[in-house]
């Protein structure tokens, strides 16, 4: 039986459809994420899960019992905020005994859970310690305690690090990932940060608009995305306007031979990975690749790679991955972009849907 | 949070508190409008005799004058001291205070000290043909005694302002006094007009001050009351149609305001700290001379008080030796006012704190239709003058089988009416800077919504609800416009009996209450002060 178990889940505010016939299962144990743009809905969905907003139409189950007509203070759920939200008049362990207290513990059994809980976040030193004599990332580390201290069904993360810096957002993520396997508690996790739903979930949920587009675990999800906005949103993506019939690709004035297996004729946009693309110099056309001249518009040095950007005649723009030095493709200089077909995703232009 | 059962405990709330603002405030405020309308001619009477016009013209004109007088002095000080370098500005922030601890009239009392035809200055400095008495007094003292409300409201803005703001300016090449006009000064706007509005409110409903230096100036509330109380044609009709007019005149100020403002509000937290800049060496000291002097000016009848409660007097004269006579009167005779203040006030605050919390929570965390009359009502009573409510409650509670009229409860109910909204302010303000996420966090961990209210919510905006109380203690403490229309001889209290030594020339009693007065306020703001600075929680 699913951990969670969503049918059809509907909330509006007003004119605006937060959350559209969102229908979905979790599985016990599982790190599942709910990833889209700002105002996709998955913050609304988090909340409906927890019970602080209440859906217009559907049904939410936590194992066998239907738990939407539930107010939060009877969900069992654990809940971490973006903004850390802990107790400022409370003192660190008595943040994280609060929610113990509200499930009735007694004294002894309170102690010890509060002190296991603390080890489990490394935050044991800072027991009575008040809020605002700690950094973000350990009042984040206390909120997770206090969340999960009581041992909730389910543990619900609202954006929780998107208030800490880069190298804290790193570190924290690992850890996270490390505790919630360790305890074993089912997690739906918001971001909207695609790079950290791909490091840390079992499988991603990507909204839009308030409907559920995809749901898979992250390879697939980044290999095989269900449509152009999934593709643009998990990872970088280039878009080409182009047409294919079994046979052929058309792209850019130019024709290029494929095989392919599906019977799909028509407009396409042909989506390319940084990785899928190559760039060679002017007069290069390797067998069996789509070929496109173009003029080098931005080059971005990211470290161990850089990303080019080239405009091509059509001007349309390819972003491609490359690890020769920086300056080896300045700007203004004449390349070709390069890519196997078979590399290249492709979407019904109509649509938007894959083609596969 | 939007689950909502149909009814819950915030909808008793929300009704408690209607019926209260509707028994208590709305109802005479309808029963004033009704008597003024039925009295037959109330209205055309007014308007065709030129004693009662005439009382119409000069609240207008002092109202205007006393308001645009305070925001050009108290503006360009707020500028001063919050973005110049010049010295003594914890002793004009301080006057500024000090200013406000006590009512006009108390003020108006000691100007006559100083400046009347027997006055200290007026003696010593050989000053003739010079007098305090009559409408440029009046001016003068609504000007002295209200400015610091435009300094103090216009101060806290500018410090709020992000210096970011102001160098954006700078960069772009804006001279300061471009700078000022255009980005500093509208950027504070909002704090300014409110300033502006609580000036003209108050002020056009201040009765104590023309009442004792107008010489017979007649203003509207100086009118109602005469009107209202006199036994001979004494007129309740007239008096309501009075109280109407002021009611008016009080709305259109807070629409001309509101339509200023038009829904601005630049809600900046800023963690840095604002630019000083410094000024040349003579510009700096003649400016803070200046300034020292305005503010030491405004404060100097609580001076006044102070040192007249401790002289000796006989009958109506001061015999120029120091002693506790005064004291010993208050202990004699006075003892029963002082009782009646603290009781009164003490018990209107409390209900304004748990109110106040209450309301305060309905309205940012509840909103709803219930909310929106209460929050309606809620201004009413903001800009509701005293007399008014004075006369709407006697009206409304005055006859059988409930008449209130004469006891101490109609006293605390009208304390309730027209200070409420400051604590409801505050809390609602405490509120909005209050992350839900830290009430929802309480929820999901299993508290109820009760638990969660008690747990969370209560201790995190006790702070702002307290300071929100105890602004509505403080200026409870000296009420006088709703107060000398409900009291009895039994319910005095120490405004009341300022007022009366003042009328029958027992100055010397008259300023060991104010003492006392001032003593009470002062020990609230040290209070005030204290919370603010220690168990506010930063979120």
């Amino acid at each position: 039986m699913p951990a969670v178990r969503i049918q059809e889940l509907s909330k509006r505010f007003g004119d605006v459809t937060a959350v559209h016939r969102v229908s979905l299962e979790i599985e016990a144990g599982e790190l599942f994420t709910l990833l889209g743009p700002s105002g996709c809905g998955k913050t609304t969905l988090l909340r409906l899960l927890a019970g602080l907003e209440s859906p217009d139409e559907g049904t939410i189950f936590f194992g066998p019992n239907r738990v939407d007509g539930e107010p939060p203070h009877r969900r069992k759920v654990g809940m971490v905020f973006q903004n850390y939200a802990v107790f400022p008049h409370m003192t660190v362990a008595e943040n994280v005994a609060y929610g113990l207290r509200q499930r009735g513990a007694v004294s002894t059994e309170l102690k010890e859970a509060v002190e296991r809980a603390l080890e489990q976040v490394q935050m044991a030193d800072y027991a009575h310690r008040r809020p605002d004599q700690l950094s973000g990332g350990q009042q984040q580390r206390v909120a997770l305690a206090r969340a999960i201290a009581p041992r909730p069904e389910l543990l619900l993360m609202d954006e929780p690090l998107s208030n800490l810096d880069a190298r804290l957002r790193q570190a924290m993520r690992e850890e996270i990932r490390r505790l919630q396997r360790q305890v074993g508690i089912t997690t739906v996790y918001v971001t909207h940060d695609q790079e950290e739903a791909l490091a840390i979930s079992d499988r991603i949920a990507v909204m839009d608009s308030g409907i559920l587009r995809q749901v898979a675990a992250p390879l697939p999800l980044y290999r095989y995305p269900a449509s152009q906005m999934v593709a643009g949103f998990v990872g970088t993506c280039s878009f080409l306007n182009g047409s294919v019939t079994p046979a052929r690709l058309s792209t850019g004035g130019h024709q290029f031979e494929r095989s392919a297996e599906k019977p799909f004729q028509g407009d396409v946009r042909i989506g390319l990975r940084p990785e899928a693309v190559k760039l060679l110099p002017p007069g290069w056309e390797p067998p069996g690749e789509v070929t496109l001249p173009g003029v080098v518009d931005t080059e971005t040095f990211l470290g161990s790679f850089m990303l080019v950007k080239v405009t091509l005649q059509t001007g349309e723009s390819v972003t491609a991955l490359s690890t020769e030095p920086p300056g080896f493709f300045p700007v203004g200089a004449r390349v070709v972009v390069s890519f196997d077909p078979r590399r290249a995703l492709l979407f019904d232009a109509a649509t938007g849907e894959a083609i596969r | 949070m939007k689950l909502r059962p149909k009814w819950s405990g915030w909808t008793l709330v929300g009704l408690a508190a209607l019926a209260f603002l509707v028994l208590f405030l709305l109802w005479p405020s309808l029963r004033l409008t009704a008597s003024s309308l039925l009295a037959g001619g109330a209205y055309t009477r007014f308007f065709s005799r030129a004693y009662y016009y005439r009382a119409l013209l000069n609240s207008l004109w002092l109202s205007v004058a006393a308001t645009a007088g305070s925001v050009l002095l108290g503006v360009p000080l707020a500028v001063l001291v919050a973005r110049y370098a010049v010295p003594g500005k914890a002793f004009i922030r301080a006057c500024a205070l000090l200013s406000l601890l006590s009512p006009p009239f108390i003020g108006a009392y000691s100007w006559v000290l100083l400046l009347g035809r027997a006055g200290f200055l007026t003696k010593s400095l050989g000053l003739t043909g010079f007098s305090i008495y009559g409408s440029g007094g009046v001016l003068l003292i609504f000007i002295l005694h209200h400015f610091a409300y435009v300094f103090l409201l216009t101060e806290a803005a500018l410090r709020r302002i992000d210096p970011a703001l102001e160098e954006a300016a700078e960069s772009m090449g804006s001279s300061p006094l471009k700078r000022l006009m255009t980005v500093t000064l509208p950027l504070a706007f909002p704090s300014i007009a409110a300033g502006a509005l609580l000036v003209f409110t108050s002020t056009l409903a201040d009765f104590g001050t023309p009442m004792l230096i107008g010489e017979g100036m007649r203003t509207l509330p100086v009118l109602a009351y005469s009107e209202y109380l006199s036994e001979l044609g004494g007129n309740a009709g007239m008096a309501s149609a009075i109280s109407v007019i002021m009611l008016v005149i009080a709305f259109a100020a807070l629409g001309l305001q509101a339509w200023a403002v038009g829904g601005r509000s630049y809600a900046m937290q800023t963690v840095r700290r604002p630019v000083v800049r410094p000024l040349v060496a003579e510009v700096r000291w003649s400016l803070a001379a200046a300034a020292c002097l305005v503010a030491g000016v405004a404060a100097l009848p609580q001076l006044v008080v102070l040192v007249t409660s401790f002289l000796r007097t006989r009958g109506p004269l001061f015999t120029g030796e120091f002693g506790l006579d005064n004291y010993r009167i208050l202990a004699d005779r006075m003892a029963r006012p002082i009782a009646n203040t603290l009781l009164y006030a003490g018990t209107a605050t409390a209900i304004m704190l748990v109110g106040g919390l209450l309301v305060g929570y309905l309205l940012i965390r509840r909103p709803g239709t219930i909310s929106r009359m209460v929050d309606g009502l809620l201004i009413l009573a903001q800009v509701l003058p005293g007399t008014v409510l004075g006369v709407g409650l006697i009206m409304a509670w005055g006859r059988p089988p409930l008449a209130l009229t004469g006891t101490g409860a109609i006293l605390i109910i009208a304390y309730i009416v027209r200070r409420i909204a400051f604590t409801v302010r505050a809390a609602a303000a405490g509120l909005r800077q209050l992350s839900p996420s830290l009430e929802e966090a309480s929820l999901t961990l299993g508290a109820t919504p009760a638990r969660t209210f008690l747990r969370i919510t209560v201790p995190l905006l006790m702070p702002a609800a307290v300071s929100g109380a105890l602004v509505s203690w403080v200026s409870t403490l000296s009420e006088l416009s709703s107060t000398i229309m409900l009291v009895t001889g039994r319910t005095a209290t120490v405004s009341v009996q300022i007022y009366n030594q003042v009328l029958t020339d027992s100055f010397g009693t008259a300023a060991a209450l104010g003492t006392v007065l001032m003593g009470l306020t002062l020990l609230s703001l040290v209070f005030i002060s204290r919370m603010g600075d220690g168990a506010e929680f930063r979120w």
